[in-house]
């Protein structure tokens, strides 16, 4: 579900990819900080935008500080100390893991998913007091989802819209106070992000449902033909499919240009007008990256 | 309201083709027809309008005669070059005192007396300029 808000690294300058790395570092070890080092290891790159995101449009601290990765031990790594931003990332991944491994383990009955969930009972409970609000919101939000796809009936707006809405909760109940105009704006902001990544996952997962029998709102909405091959009814959808996640990213960028910026927002604008684009056409017309040299060195 | 310059994203000192480009730009971003069906719509006509005021203000500046830094104001409260202070409306610069038939108070002669309504000529009766 989560993982395609990714920067497209050969956009970016060197010294952006740095501090693109140095926030990844700074949620994973806020994560290990209050969650323990295993929780740092399920960390999204959806959450290191939410906090890149936060850190841009408000006056955040972005000093970094050196350290040594335990994955990388060879060399030094600079991570993103003090931001409450970074911290707030960490929180949300941690809440949505939580919700997952509920999901995983009654969809499916996955034994990681039931050990994960019980593992990381008291940190939940403790995230729930802190954000009491925000994981109500989210628990109604996932259950009404679950509810539309146990019933797997064509209602694929319904649950986009619920999806929508859960991230645009997610964005809405940052930290910091936010003047009404700012959290309609937030609000839009995260709902067309939560579209955008819905329906971008669905159409990515089309073939593991199918092959699974699991439900998948796309395949039910476009009316997939048993004798259809997967690769004929992916070309039937594909250019709709394009066109609500195009939809979705415009509406995103009209959003952002009502809000004012006032850190750096290279990453960001990267990330929106590049990652998200070319992620987009790469899920939809099987189009690989271009990758140069030097990212390939840098992977 | 807010700084006009910041407003639409130019210097102080841009000239008047820079003001308007910024404004043409910065108008296409927030014309209603991109917002339209949009649940900001409200928020991006508020943009709108501060963008217009905005470019009001600096080209009625521009009009008047350069930015306003403020000292413009200065010039005509605290002693400076004022042409119309007297506010008759029949400003004579190098007229000796008012009318007589206005009923203004005759010129006796001497400085004060003739140079009551300009400052800056010197008075031509005792061809002094201390009141210049």
């Amino acid at each position: 579900m989560f993982g395609y808000i990714k920067p497209k690294p050969c956009e970016l300058k060197m010294r952006d990819n740095e501090k693109f790395k140095a926030y990844y570092c700074g949620v994973c070890r806020s994560l290990h900080k209050s969650n323990g080092r295993t929780a740092s290891l399920l960390l999204s790159y959806d959450c290191v935008f939410l906090a890149i995101f936060l850190s841009a449009l408000y006056e955040a601290n972005v000093s970094t500080e050196e350290f040594r990765c335990i994955l990388h031990p060879q060399r030094k790594d600079k991570y993103l100390k003090d931001n409450i931003f970074v911290d707030y990332a960490a929180d949300v991944n941690l809440i949505l893991l939580n919700y997952k491994f509920a999901d995983d383990r009654r969809d499916e009955g996955s034994i990681t998913a039931s050990i994960g969930k019980l593992f990381y009972s008291r940190r939940f409970r403790r995230l729930m007091e802190k954000y009491e609000t925000l994981c109500t919101k989210i628990e109604s939000t996932l259950k009404t989802i679950s509810l539309i796809e146990d019933s797997k009936v064509d209602l694929m707006d319904d649950i986009t819209e619920n999806f929508a809405n859960m991230m645009s909760e997610i964005f809405a109940h940052s930290p910091g106070e936010h003047a009404e105009s700012q959290i309609r704006i937030l609000r839009e902001a995260g709902y067309n992000i939560g579209k955008w990544i819905y329906v971008i996952d669905a159409y990515d997962d089309i073939e593991k449902d199918i092959k699974k029998n699991a439900y998948n709102p796309i395949v039910i909405k476009y009316e997939k033909k048993s004798d259809e091959s997967v690769g004929t009814f992916k070309g039937r959808v594909q250019e709709q499919i394009e066109i609500d996640l195009l939809k979705s990213l415009e509406r995103l960028c009209l959003s952002l240009e009502l809000l004012k910026f006032v850190g750096d927002t290279a990453i960001l604008e990267n990330i929106i007008f590049e990652g998200l684009y070319s992620k987009t056409k790469e899920i939809i017309y099987n189009e690989q990256p271009v990758r140069s040299s030097w990212c390939q060195r840098r992977r | 309201m807010s700084n006009p310059y910041e407003v639409l994203g130019v210097r102080e000192d841009a000239s008047q083709d820079e003001i308007k480009q910024a404004y043409r730009v910065m108008v296409k971003k927030y014309h209603p027809d991109k917002f339209k069906d949009n649940p900001l719509s409200d928020l991006a006509d508020e943009k709108l309008k501060e963008i217009n005021e905005a470019y009001d203000v600096l080209t009625k500046e521009n009009t008047s005669g350069g930015p306003n830094t403020g000292a413009y104001d200065n010039s005509f409260s605290s002693g400076g070059f004022n042409p119309y202070a007297r506010g008759n409306g029949n400003f004579d610069p190098y007229q000796r005192g008012y009318n007589r038939n206005d009923g203004y108070k005759q010129n006796d002669g001497g400085c004060n007396d003739c140079c009551r309504i300009c400052s800056c000529v010197m008075c031509t009766d005792c061809m002094c300029n201390s009141c210049c």
